[in-house]
């Protein structure tokens, strides 16, 4: 409910007064003006020079967050579902619908969306221009990969892009990080599910090199995999050790449960803004052991609703004030196939005697699927994601440290989870980077493009 | 207050006017995910459409549009004869439409302050009248409008919306004694600070809420229960407290 509280509080004379806006790590703010969209066609006159448009504000760092005076297009009310066609397994929505909007509607009808990220807060229009990806990128790609169609505001216009029409304008938008122009309609395929359930397992692993093989033998039968690794402790002999999950979809679930059950809807919020720092190294400790033991007790191993499955962390809404004031940094790498291996292991050593730590490390294979965007993030390979509290100067350092063994493997760094890269690392991440350059609307830019080079403020 | 002529398992039937209005969307989408049929009206035709759209996607039975500038009462005989012909019967008839009017100018323009009457209080009066003949001949269903806690109490902000709006609630308190008889519902709904392209640009707005979180009262007063009601429920106290001031300290807050 963060971002919906600070724009009702700024609300007031919108057009004139300058809101707040803060992203999911919150450690960075944009004064600027904020405009809710409620119609494609609207004509929003810009009291600035540039705006951006913007979804949940699920990213973390600045791809969402639009130029100091700059406007925010909220999209979030263009949430109109256009069409549906269960044969052909295809479904037509304006680009500020909700995941969890979509899942309410797709579930009870046997679908589910072709990806979805760790959490149902974010948009449609975030899901193309982040080009997302999910737990079952190692056989299905990114959400890029299944979109037949987008109808985008582009240089004024309406323009309607696929890999057949207008194709470059296409691609430079998914992944696109919103530079490209306003995403109205989204057209993409679903996935077809025989229940609302799936089967999981959880399998403990003591060392990277198990985790290759575990995840080496699961690719082909399990459309789900994503791995939990314990990078935070201090202990060396609990260093390291960690839980490969994996899931697939089932039909044969017990009489006593509804085929297509509906997503719990009781989530807790935190009512207010920790002052300080909730989450200290020593609660983590304690919570990565309590997890792990649970995660290992057979318990965890059988049927499981999608909604734990996919969104662990949802049960919180806003769980990222728990980092405090300060907020927290994530970073997103993916290590290239080749070089993955040798990568990991260098990262665990910088981790092992850094100063800070990261309180949730995520391991995952990305599948070799080409995603379509010029921008796009995933490639084939192991991508490791880091949650670190902002502790200056030593996140900082520990990130840069970091960004020397992604350049090294020849990796990239994800835009969606950035607060911090350097123009340089951004253009051997995303090589197709002056491709991409061509196709941005003058009138939409970023801190994050600003920051990086791809427009100049 | 169904009818037992009335097959239950087919959805609701609705004719809506301002099928656009933000306030309305969660209400008809609701109904939508439960079969309902949709007679929507409205001004501006790509935007019925998506609505329109948007109502069949997610489950309407059927979903017919008219574009109407609704100010134009001459085109309402044919409008209401037009949607009983295509759908027979209605179980409800929900008015949505409305405008707030130019706050700068309405004070000063006569001619802004007639658009607001003509908007909010003549079209209503006019499609009521001819709605509650039909409605009396079919002797159920329920006729729902939306009025604002605006016509409680006039004041310098808005009173020219507010005299549209409490002139509109009269008119509904006469309507549901006329139809009382006939089994009809006549339910005046008085939102108060609801976040919509309405209220985008006012300075300030106490209390606002989303329009999702109004969709419930909405729903049930359709059904059941008190034929005025005020969403969210603390507008009650609020407005009660407000008509109390007296006219000689009202005058000196700056409401
Ligand atoms: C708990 C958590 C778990 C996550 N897990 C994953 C994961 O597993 N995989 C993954 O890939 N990501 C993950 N993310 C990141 C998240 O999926 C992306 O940041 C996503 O893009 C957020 O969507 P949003 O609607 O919040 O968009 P925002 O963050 O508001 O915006 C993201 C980008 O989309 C653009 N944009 C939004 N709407 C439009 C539009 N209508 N037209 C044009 N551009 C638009 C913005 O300009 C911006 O560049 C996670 C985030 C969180 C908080
Ligand atoms: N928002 C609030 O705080 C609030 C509070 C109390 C009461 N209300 C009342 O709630 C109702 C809905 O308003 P809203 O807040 O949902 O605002 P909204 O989204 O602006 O809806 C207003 C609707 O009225 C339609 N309309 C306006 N003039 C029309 C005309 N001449 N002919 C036909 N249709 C016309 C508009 O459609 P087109 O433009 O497409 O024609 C639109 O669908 C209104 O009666 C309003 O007075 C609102």
């Amino acid at each position: 409910m963060l971002p919906a509280l600070s724009c009702r509080l700024s609300n007031a004379k919108n057009e004139f007064v300058l809101t707040s806006l803060e992203s999911w790590g919150r450690t960075i703010r944009s004064r600027c003006h904020l405009r809710r969209l409620r119609w494609v066609d609207e004509e929003w006159h810009t009291e600035s020079s540039s705006c951006l448009a913007v979804g949940e504000r699920r990213s973390y760092g600045d791809v969402c967050l639009p130029r100091e005076k700059g406007t925010a297009l909220d999209c979030r009310s263009l949430d109109r579902i256009l069409h549906f066609d269960p044969e052909a397994m295809v479904l037509t929505c304006e680009a500020g619908l909700r995941f969890s909007a979509l899942l309410d509607f797709l579930v009870p009808r046997g679908f589910f969306p072709p990806v979805v990220p760790g959490t149902k807060g974010i948009t449609v229009g975030g899901a193309v221009a982040n080009d997302i990806h999910g737990k079952n990128h190692h056989k299905d790609g990114s959400f890029g990969n299944h979109v037949l169609s987008l109808t985008l505001r582009h240089h004024g216009r309406t323009i309607e892009t696929s890999p057949q029409t207008n194709p470059h304008l296409f691609r430079a938008t998914i992944g696109g990080l919103g530079l490209t122009g306003l995403i109205q309609d989204v057209t993409f395929r679903l996935r077809r599910i025989p229940s609302s359930w799936l089967l999981q397992e959880h399998i403990p692993f003591s060392s990277l090199e198990t985790f290759l093989d575990l995840d080496r033998s699961s690719s082909e039968e399990w459309p789900y995999t994503v791995s939990w690794i314990d990078w935070a402790s201090r202990s060396p002999k609990l260093f390291g050790r960690g839980v490969f999950i994996r899931g697939r979809e089932t039909a044969d679930i017990p009489s006593t449960r509804a085929r297509f059950e509906r997503a719990p809807t009781n989530v807790g919020t935190i009512p207010f803004r920790p002052p300080l720092r909730c989450l200290s190294e020593i609660g983590l400790s304690l919570y990565n052991s309590l997890t792990l033991h649970t995660r290992l007790s057979s318990k965890e191993n059988g049927l499981v609703h999608f909604d734990p499955f996919f969104f662990p962390l949802d049960h919180i809404e806003n769980w990222n004030l728990l980092y405090g004031p300060k907020g927290f940094f994530q970073y997103q790498a993916v290590f290239p196939e080749a070089k993955a291996s040798s990568a990991l292991e260098k990262l665990e050593k910088v981790l092992f005697d850094a100063p800070i730590r990261s309180f949730l490390t995520v391991l995952k294979r990305f599948g070799s699927k080409n995603p379509t965007g010029y921008l796009s993030f995933p490639r084939a390979g192991i991508t490791v994601a880091l949650d670190f509290p902002n502790i200056p100067p030593h996140t900082l350092d520990l990130m840069e440290r970091i960004d020397q063994i992604v350049l090294e493997s020849g990796g990239a760094l994800y835009p969606a989870k950035d607060a911090r890269m350097s123009p340089s690392l951004f253009r051997h991440s995303f090589p197709n980077h002056s491709l991409f350059r061509e196709h941005i609307d003058p009138l939409f830019a970023s801190r994050f493009s600003d920051r990086i080079g791809l427009t100049s403020p | 207050m169904t009818d037992s002529s009335f097959p239950a398992e087919k959805g609701k039937r609705l004719f809506v006017c301002g099928a656009t209005s933000a306030i309305a969307l969660p209400v008809c989408r609701r109904l939508a995910a439960d079969s309902a049929s949709f007679f929507l009206v409205a001004r501006n035709a790509q935007r019925l459409d998506r609505v329109a759209a948007d109502l069949s996607t997610r489950g309407a039975a059927r979903v017919e549009t008219r574009c109407l500038d609704l100010t134009k009462t001459a085109r309402h005989s044919d409008l209401v004869s037009e949607a009983f012909a295509t759908f027979g019967e209605f179980d409800i008839a929900f008015l949505a439409h409305g405008i707030l009017g130019d706050p700068s100018r309405v004070v000063e323009d006569p001619k802004e302050a007639e658009k607001v009457l003509q908007t909010n209080f003549t079209s209503a009066v006019s499609l009521l009248t001819l709605l509650a003949n039909r409605f009396e001949k079919q002797r159920r269903g329920t006729i729902a409008v939306i009025t604002s806690v605006a016509g409680d109490r006039g004041r310098k902000s808005n009173y020219v919306y507010g005299s549209a709006k409490a002139g509109l609630t009269v008119f509904l308190q006469g309507l549901r004694h006329r139809l009382h008889s006939a089994g009809v519902r006549v339910v005046a709904i008085k939102p108060g600070f609801i976040l919509t392209p309405m209220t985008e640009n006012l300075a300030r707005k106490p209390l606002a809420v989303e329009p999702k979180q109004i969709a419930p009262d909405i729903l049930r007063s359709f059904e059941s229960g008190p034929e005025e009601v005020y969403t969210p429920w603390f507008w009650k106290p609020i407005m009660t407290a407000i008509r109390w001031i007296p006219e000689p300290l009202f005058k000196r807050l700056d409401l």
